[in-house]
């Protein structure tokens, strides 16, 4: 055994998600929604076979990494597929024990030890699917499985007792509405900042003249601040609605939908706009030269090879506006556009952290799979291998 | 037939090309030569169209080329450029395929003349054909590049300083390779370049620009026996003309032939193909005053006489 470990990364991940995983609380059990629960560690949780066996994996990982002269990447993404997947079993397992019929509405709250082992394998997961070369899909694949999972134990009930579950089946029609009108607010907002974003970078482009006032008012509506900008737009929605019966009938009020997606549009043309114009603009002179002498049309030219060669930039653009959208959207509850935010902010209210934790992290998820959902996509319109 | 009457190009207030007429006959290689904005690239450019002449006439063929569709005109002329403008996002076989595309060729023979093209272009197919630009080296990225001008079989290439971003071995094999191809093809051919050597090596005839205006046009040999003025005679490298036009001639020319058959040789000697040039300096290497001349094969087949080398070849 040589002492220099040969990966640092995944001994370091590993020691301290084994500091976390048996200092803090794994769990906590309440007897119902209002008295606070009692703490249990990771022994008293999931019993002493349940607590070696995790750990020991754990161990085995960050000494695999660390003194295997060929680390075995790829047995250590598969154990840290094992380690993903016991999560959700965990919790099962920790309802069947804690949770006895007498205690109908005891509930187990999930603990920070359990937060920071999710949070440190995937950190794991990264190292790791740099190690193996797998593609990002892969890790997109590994997150989903781990999704499904989780869902199809839930679908069983042996998610029922998580505290997080009873304040979801107590909000079953909220939930699916709150999740609609979030996507549908977050991909309206896109869509019409891309169309409208399109044809104002293509105005630029013709009349290079206008560049500094739209680029302007693009970045002072950017330093308003969110909360201001859904608040400036309620009295002129308002008005609006008043003057124009035929607004009132789509909805349009100066609370709701109808300001929240203006403020989003508003905020997603800046990002697309700049993006498009850099894109369009940084596609290589001499190509362009080359194009035109080999006698495309301006359209050909265009078409063929501006736009081709300017994508990844401008879906770079699209996942950064997306993803600030599905943020935005979670501050637009307030002003009653719905979406996950309601959650949020009814969990503040009521000091409530897991109905927090159910608005947050359908938004997390949302956040995590538009990221690499776009960025997948790029990666394919660069398409072009590395030299 | 490349026709420029009376040509000339401003812009704005400042004249790049200034009154210049030009005719590039058939199958011509004719070299555009001078200093760095002399307004060569400009000349090179109104003759697809890529700017648009300000006075006088261009005519292809004998036709005006503004009577004809500018996009028309540039799919029937090859275009090849020092920074070769490869299509990033395609591979070697799709942009060589463009212009043939442009022309509606049916898929089947731009598959055939893609292939033919990778081989002229010595570029082996089943190596190339699926790479991307970014994975070829310099050369092997402008080799593309003349395969690309050539590939809708044009009557007329134009190439600007195509071969001016490498390094001089893998330029002198590109030269080579472009005479080879010229020699097979015979197109008619305006390149520019602001490299002497390179326009002696390369052209049937010679351009010299300066400051928008033509001073002088000759074949290689007339420009080195008589440059017309002293910016020509500076542009030939004044001292080292002499050299320049050994660099021309073929020891062929003035090598004594073997009137019996000729054995392998051992040792230094010069090739019937090598210029007069290669032979002065292989003499001065050698401390010698005459050097035996091999065939392809090695035997040889004549000798080579500094004496014979001083008197010159008969002009
Ligand atoms: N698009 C343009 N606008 C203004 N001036 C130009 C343009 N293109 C070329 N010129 C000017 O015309 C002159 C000739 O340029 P060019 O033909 O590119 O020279 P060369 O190719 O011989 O180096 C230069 O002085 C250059 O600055
Ligand atoms: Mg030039």
């Amino acid at each position: 055994m040589r002492l220099r470990p040969v990966n640092r990364v995944i001994p370091v991940l590993v020691l301290m998600a084994l500091a976390l995983l048996w200092s803090l609380d794994f769990v906590s059990i309440q007897a119902n929604r209002i008295v606070p629960g009692s703490s249990l560690g990771l022994v008293a949780a999931v019993g002493m076979r349940w607590a070696l066996g995790l750990s020991g994996v754990l161990a085995l990982c960050g000494l695999l990494a660390a003194y295997v002269r060929r680390p075995p990447y790829g047995v250590l993404l598969a154990l840290l597929c094992l380690l993903l997947a016991q999560l959700p079993l965990s919790l099962a397992w920790v309802g069947e024990q804690h949770i006895t019929a007498e205690l109908a509405h005891a509930r187990v709250g999930i603990g920070a030890g359990f937060w920071g082992l999710l949070f440190l394998l995937g950190l794991l997961s990264i190292e790791l699917q740099q190690r193996v070369r797998l593609h990002r899909a892969g890790l997109l694949g590994i997150g989903l499985g781990l999704l499904l999972l989780t869902l199809g134990v839930a679908h069983l009930g042996g998610l029922e007792p998580l505290a997080l579950m009873r304040e979801y089946q107590s909000r079953r029609q909220q939930f699916s509405s709150a999740l609609y009108s979030h996507l549908g607010l977050v991909a309206a907002a896109v869509g019409v900042s891309l169309l409208l974003g399109a044809g104002l970078a293509l105005l630029i482009n013709r009349f290079p003249a206008i560049q500094r006032s739209c680029m302007g008012l693009l970045s002072v509506i950017q330093t308003i601040p969110s909360l201001a900008l859904f608040g400036l737009l309620i009295a002129p929605l308002s008005y609006l609605s008043a003057q124009f019966p035929l607004l009132q009938q789509f909805g349009v009020r100066g609370i709701g939908w109808a300001p929240a997606l203006l403020a989003l549009i508003a905020y997603s043309l800046l990002p697309i706009v700049r993006n498009i114009g850099v894109a369009l603009q940084a596609v290589e002179p001499s190509v362009i030269d080359a194009a035109h002498g080999m006698g495309m049309s301006p359209r050909q030219v265009f078409f063929q090879v501006r736009l081709p060669l300017a994508l990844p930039v401008i879906i770079e653009g699209v996942r950064v506006t997306t993803l600030q959208a599905i943020g935005l959207t979670a501050v637009a509850a307030l002003i009653g556009a719905g979406g996950f935010g309601t959650f949020i902010f009814q969990g503040l209210g009521q000091a409530a952290m897991d109905l927090i934790v159910l608005g947050a992290l359908p938004i997390l998820l949302m956040a995590l799979l538009a990221d690499s959902l776009f960025s997948l996509l790029a990666a394919h319109y660069r398409g072009v291998p590395a030299p | 037939m490349i026709e420029l009457l009376n040509v000339s190009k401003s812009f704005g207030p400042s004249v790049a090309v200034d009154d210049i007429s030009l005719t590039v006959k058939a199958a011509e290689l004719c070299v555009l030569v001078g200093t760095s904005g002399c307004g060569k690239s400009t000349t090179l450019r109104m003759i697809n169209r890529l700017i648009a002449h300000t006075a006088g006439q261009i005519r292809i063929d004998g036709q005006a080329i503004d009577q004809l569709d500018p996009h028309t005109l540039r799919r029937r002329i090859g275009y090849a450029i020092q920074s070769i403008g490869l299509f990033p996002h395609w591979t070697v076989a799709r942009n060589i395929a463009v212009v043939p595309r442009l022309l509606g060729w049916p898929a089947p023979r731009i598959a055939q003349r893609v292939d033919e093209l990778l081989h002229l272009l010595d570029l082996p197919a089943a190596e190339f054909a699926g790479k991307y630009p970014n994975q070829l080296s310099g050369g092997q990225a402008q080799r593309v590049g003349v395969a690309r001008a050539l590939a809708g079989d044009p009557e007329i290439l134009l190439m600007d300083e195509p071969f001016g971003a490498l390094d001089p071995i893998t330029r002198d094999s590109l030269q080579n390779e472009l005479l080879r191809i010229q020699a097979q093809l015979r197109k008619t051919i305006v390149f520019v370049t602001h490299d002497m050597d390179e326009a002696l090596k390369l052209a049937n005839r010679i351009v010299v620009m300066e400051k928008g205006r033509i001073v002088q046009q000759d074949t290689p040999q007339a420009l080195l026996a008589r440059p017309a003025t002293a910016f020509v005679e500076n542009l030939l490298g004044g001292q080292e003309r002499g050299l320049k036009q050994a660099g021309l001639q073929r020891v062929a020319a003035l090598m004594q032939p073997l009137n019996a058959p000729g054995l392998r040789v051992v040792g230094p000697a010069l090739k019937t193909a090598d210029s007069l040039r290669q032979a002065l300096s292989l003499m001065l290497w050698q401390r010698c005053t005459s050097l035996p001349v091999v065939d392809e094969q090695g035997v040889q087949v004549g000798v080579l006489h500094v004496d014979s080398l001083l008197r010159g070849a008969p002009q």
